[in-house]
């Protein structure tokens, strides 16, 4: 029972870091690619 | 001023349609001594608060012109998701979502203009919005049910 306590506050933490980091990536990728199309014109 | 970054100049214009990852880079715009500094970050971030708040204030219950008409479709947008996921006590926090809906709209609808910055896609921005749900939201249910 105390290991599920930890388990949980590790997985509740960690989703703060985890979705910040993926609209960090996806904006950061999605803006990449457009200059890349851009480029190539 | 040792690791003050300042601005290169102008560049080849052909230089920064075949480097993508230029766009990203944060450089200096002003600063004054270390304290103050001001690069191009936090001008785009002031200039989507002065877009989003002009949008938020062309507001009219007349619907008199086209921009009513966009900002009312975002608000039954954004209402039809939280009526879908919210129980009927906690939609008081409409404004919240609203809010944070709107500013990821204009961050990314500027960060697409040619030679513009975006926002979001730098990892303070982001770390600093979940950050700051993530804090208001335990604050709240700590004190309703602690």
């Amino acid at each position: 029972m105390p290991f599920l306590i930890f388990i949980e506050a590790v997985s509740y933490i960690a989703r703060v870091l985890s979705l910040s980091i993926r609209l960090f990536a996806n904006m950061m990728s999605g803006h990449a690619l457009l200059k890349i199309l851009i480029g190539f014109s | 001023m040792t690791n003050a970054m300042h601005l290169t100049g102008a560049k080849n214009l052909l230089t920064i349609f075949s480097a993508p990852l230029d766009q990203f880079e944060v450089m200096s715009v002003y600063s004054a001594g270390e304290t103050i500094l001001f690069n191009n970050l936090s001008l785009v971030l002031m200039l989507n608060l002065v877009i989003m708040v002009a949008f938020l204030n062309m507001y009219n219950l007349n619907l008199t012109n086209n921009y009513d008409f966009v900002l009312r479709n975002i608000y039954q947008l954004v209402q039809s998701v939280v009526r879908a996921n919210l129980y009927i006590r906690k939609q008081q926090y409409f404004a919240v979502l609203f809010y944070l809906f709107l500013t990821l709209f204009v961050a990314n609808l500027v960060g697409l203009l040619p030679y513009s910055f975006t926002v979001t896609s730098s990892f303070i921005v982001t770390l600093f919005i979940s950050l700051l749900h993530f804090i208001g939201v335990n604050m709240i249910g700590a004190s309703r049910h602690g």
